[in-house]
């Protein structure tokens, strides 16, 4: 199905359209949610209230820009009101909760490093997870994130420099940071 | 969205990790997006369950419906085995007809017979209840015909009790009326059908002191917790207890909220007074509520229970739901729910109103036997939540109150209120020290039709 005709049946409200779409699109979205949720369950959760919304809302995309990102700004905005309703939100992932949750962990070194990359994300405080989320692979600016979350734009500048320190060292002590970007950090600390 | 300043290395990196990972949902997400966004549609099924139960009754009813007429004498049986009426013999009757007891005859074809029979003047309308008293009178010792003039001479006791014209004499006369002109049989047999049908429906009617009712109602059900923290930790004594105030409730220790349930019924209802009546009948009853619980590791929870000799037991599980949130936990609504079929007796009272339109008041006692349930119960230390069918009591008592507004059809009466449904004794059998007592708020549809 075409990304046309999965728009058209899913604004029809055709179930076999949604299914398609969301097959499409879920795996992506859940490893976007991932890195903001506290844990896997609560990934699918906001995958899901998400996906609702996508559904209930499609009337509304124009057809201006990419169906993805739509999806993916629908998803951004549910697990940041997901994170600002759970204020006791805590750092740790129970792994009992992973259980009927599953992986697919493809065999290519790249995407090992990809998970590791994402866990290593996971790893940051909550605060710091979330702005360099949104800024470093969302793209949004701090005073959009400001504006998001409900802070100074100059907190979101902050935990951002703080986060993007702390990755960066989790990075290197893993050695998962490729030789080219290590080398322009090097290059950043003594020009 | 997108910034316009420089991305450097480092973001793209992250970006480009982020984009190659992907995580795979389970399969029951989209079972749940799916029900979400096309929930299914009960009430249509809820609804055409009844009206097919209703027209069921309804049905039988009308095949086995029995005619009673002004003076509440049922019409006898037109049997031909019995007595021969010369010349009267309506050509439409079949032979199913004939064997059948209760069935009835158009007046105009009566009418006929008995011109026939005495040639006397049939302007006059001859009631039903009269040709019943005339089949009574005519009808042999020995089983013989009688004669025309042995007839006659009852007739002319008809002809002077012709004054006494009852609705359904003017039932018969406008079927007279219209039919004069119509011999066919197709024609009579509709005349037989359209007898059939106002005197079903109540046009011409004598109202039986019985009648049956159909009910429904979607109901909202909600629990009360008693019993202090005092009294359980006294109950649950060398057994480890949370360290919560003791003159704190058990409601204030756990999260719950209504849920919908349903309640069907039929019941039989007896007249004693134009304003009060008994009713007593069979009722099912789905009745839920949920409760709030966080996903644990495995833990032990143990329940405390009075024994027999007035001492304490105690009993283990392994569960996995906690009443509080833990660390890293998720919490989900769990359902307690409870199938129960009742025995439900009590009355009903006319407050107010005209004969068609009605407000009325009702109480019942309910003995009730419960016999599914799937329920969770707070274990001793008020940290977990367990299952243990056997603590449920499945005999109980309930108490239903309701007030209705009635509209009157004839033999039909719809009927539309709330009510509520107590249950008087505790859900758990007694060695639980927690007591649990069920609420239903309804909202009652209800058919009655008179026998």
């Amino acid at each position: 199905m075409t990304e046309e005709a999965m728009l058209r049946g899913c604004i029809r409200n055709v179930a076999v359209a949604q299914q398609e779409l969301y097959y499409t699109y879920s795996p992506r979205m859940l490893s976007l949610c991932y890195r903001y949720a506290k844990s896997r369950e609560d990934a699918e959760d906001m995958l899901q209230e998400g996906f609702i919304k996508v559904f209930t809302q499609i009337k509304q995309f124009q057809n201006r820009g990419a169906l993805e990102g739509w999806i993916r700004k629908i998803i951004v905005h549910t697990c940041i009101n997901n994170l600002k309703k759970n204020k006791k939100f805590t750092e740790s992932v129970d792994l009992i909760h992973a259980s009927g949750v599953y992986i697919r962990e493809e065999t290519i070194p790249s995407i090992v490093q990809a998970k590791q990359v994402v866990e290593c994300i996971r790893l940051l405080p909550i605060g710091y997870r979330t702005v360099l989320n949104l800024y470093a692979i969302e793209g949004y600016s701090h005073r959009e994130i400001a504006a998001m979350l409900d802070i100074e734009e100059s907190t979101s500048r902050s935990q951002y420099t703080r986060a993007k320190a702390m990755l960066e060292d989790i990075l290197l002590k893993k050695n998962i940071l490729p030789e080219h970007i290590r080398n322009m950090d090097l290059m950043a600390v003594n020009p | 969205m997108e910034r316009n300043i420089h991305t450097d290395e480092f973001e793209r990196f992250l970006r480009d990790k982020a984009d190659q990972y992907k995580v795979y949902p389970s399969d029951k997400i989209w079972s749940n997006i799916n029900r979400s966004i096309h929930p299914r549609k009960k009430w249509p099924y809820a609804a055409l369950t009844l009206f097919l139960l209703l027209g069921t009754a309804v049905f039988i009813d009308y095949n086995s419906f029995n005619y009673i007429v002004p003076g509440k004498q049922p019409l006898l049986a037109y049997s031909h085995n019995n007595h021969t009426i010369p010349a009267a013999t309506p050509s439409f009757i079949s032979d199913r007809d004939k064997s059948k007891n209760n069935s009835i005859y158009p007046a105009d074809d009566l009418s006929q017979a008995t011109a026939a029979i005495t040639g006397s003047d049939t302007k006059h309308s001859l009631g039903l209840a009269n040709i019943s008293k005339l089949q009574q009178e005519t009808k042999p010792a020995d089983g013989k015909a009688h004669s025309s003039n042995e007839i006659s001479t009852t007739t002319e006791h008809i002809t002077d009790n012709q004054g006494d014209l009852s609705p359904l004499n003017s039932l018969v006369a406008s079927s007279n009326a219209s039919s004069s002109d119509a011999n066919s049989g197709d024609e009579k047999g509709d005349d037989l059908t359209n007898t059939k049908k106002k005197l079903w429906g109540g046009e011409v009617y004598r109202p039986s002191r019985f009648k049956w009712q159909l009910s429904f109602s979607p109901t909202i059900s909600y629990r009360r917790l008693t019993s202090g923290i005092g009294q359980i930790t006294d109950v649950f004594r060398g057994v480890p207890y949370s360290t919560v105030q003791s003159n704190t409730s058990v409601n204030d220790l756990v999260a719950h909220k209504p849920a919908i349930g349903a309640e069907v019924g039929a019941s039989l209802i007896y007249k004693v007074s134009n304003n009060f009546t008994l009713r007593g009948g069979l009722q099912l009853n789905y009745s839920r509520y949920q409760l709030n619980a966080y996903n644990s590791k495995p833990e032990i929870a143990t329940l405390a229970l009075h024994n027999k000799r007035g001492g304490t037991d105690s009993v283990n599980f392994v569960t996995t739901l906690e009443n509080h949130e833990g660390h890293g936990s998720s919490s989900s609504w769990l359902n307690n729910e409870y199938l129960q079929i009742s025995l439900p007796v009590g009355f009903e009272w006319s407050v107010l109103g005209n004969e068609t339109l009605k407000w009325n008041i009702a109480a019942n006692a309910q003995p009730v036997y419960n016999f599914a349930n799937n329920v969770y119960l707070l274990s001793t230390d008020f940290k977990y939540y367990v299952q243990d069918p056997s603590l449920i009591r499945k005999w109980n008592i309930n108490a239903g109150i309701e007030t209705f507004v009635s509209y009157d059809m004839g033999s039909f009466k719809w009927q539309v209120g709330p009510q509520l449904r107590y249950q008087l004794m505790s859900s758990y059998k007694n060695a639980y020290p927690i007591k649990e007592y069920l609420v239903d708020f309804g909202f009652k549809i209800g058919v009655t039709k008179t026998f």
